[in-house]
């Protein structure tokens, strides 16, 4: 199974879980079966054409999945993928 | 809908973001997390701001802030299963009203206060702090209860 971990402000959108384990073989995979769960996620991490918004970042373990495969990683058993928001903003 | 913070934790905040000017200064509020946290109606109880530094590329840290992710995923992981949580952000805007700006709303995440706090000339002279709207149109202003 992989372990999928969310933040403190996107709980609420999982019933309040901290960690979702699911069965996938990418990470997009993976999120989708999280937002099959939890449809309000979707809404809340991906943009209208099916990419993750600007402000989120996946990790898987340790690594940003930007810089590997994007939502095609694969990801395996043990795995945890990570999404972490990137705060940002400005004047 | 509430933020409640005490002096120390003011001072903190103000500390920060005074220390950092002209630059913005940024950091993490953390506390208990509410079981309605993501309606609008909630209130937030402040038990710890932690100051971190500003991420962001030094030639445009006067008018932007980046808090970096994996410090926040630490942080995350030394308060899992606590019950406490990163609720929220504190930012400043040098020489700007504390109102979030349209780069503040593009950034936002749902549920978490952002305090933003106006830093005139090096002294803060106003806070606001504000909540996204979950459908990320807009924010909310909330009241700030300051305790102590």
């Amino acid at each position: 199974m992989i372990d999928i971990r969310l933040p403190t402000a996107l709980r609420a959108f999982a019933d309040k879980q901290e960690k979702i384990s699911v069965d996938a073989k990418t990470v997009g995979d993976a999120l989708n079966q999280l937002f099959s769960k939890h449809d309000r996620l979707r809404q809340q991490l991906m943009s209208p054409d099916g990419k993750l918004r600007s402000f989120v970042n996946v990790y898987v373990n340790d690594d940003d999945a930007r810089d590997k495969q994007g939502l095609s990683t694969p990801v395996k058993d043990g795995d945890t993928i990570l999404i972490v928001p990137a705060i940002a903003g400005g004047i | 809908m509430s933020l409640r913070i005490n002096r120390a934790i003011e001072d903190i905040a103000r500390e920060t973001c005074q220390k950092a000017f002209p630059e913005e200064g940024c950091g993490l509020l953390i506390g208990p997390i509410p079981a309605d946290f993501d309606l609008p109606g909630r209130a937030l109880e402040i038990d710890e701001a932690r100051p971190l530094p500003n991420g962001w590329d030094a030639s445009a840290k006067t008018n932007r802030y980046l808090i970096d992710p994996k410090i926040l995923a630490k942080v995350e992981a030394e308060l899992s299963g606590t019950g406490r949580g990163v609720v929220g952000f504190f930012h400043s805007h040098p020489q700007v009203p504390a109102w979030p700006s349209p780069f503040d709303l593009t950034m936002a995440m749902p549920c978490c206060s952002y305090w933003i706090l106006e830093v005139r000339d090096g002294k803060m002279v106003d806070s606001r702090s504000w909540q996204r709207t979950e459908d990320g149109r807009s924010f909310v202003e909330e009241e700030i209860v300051l305790e102590g």
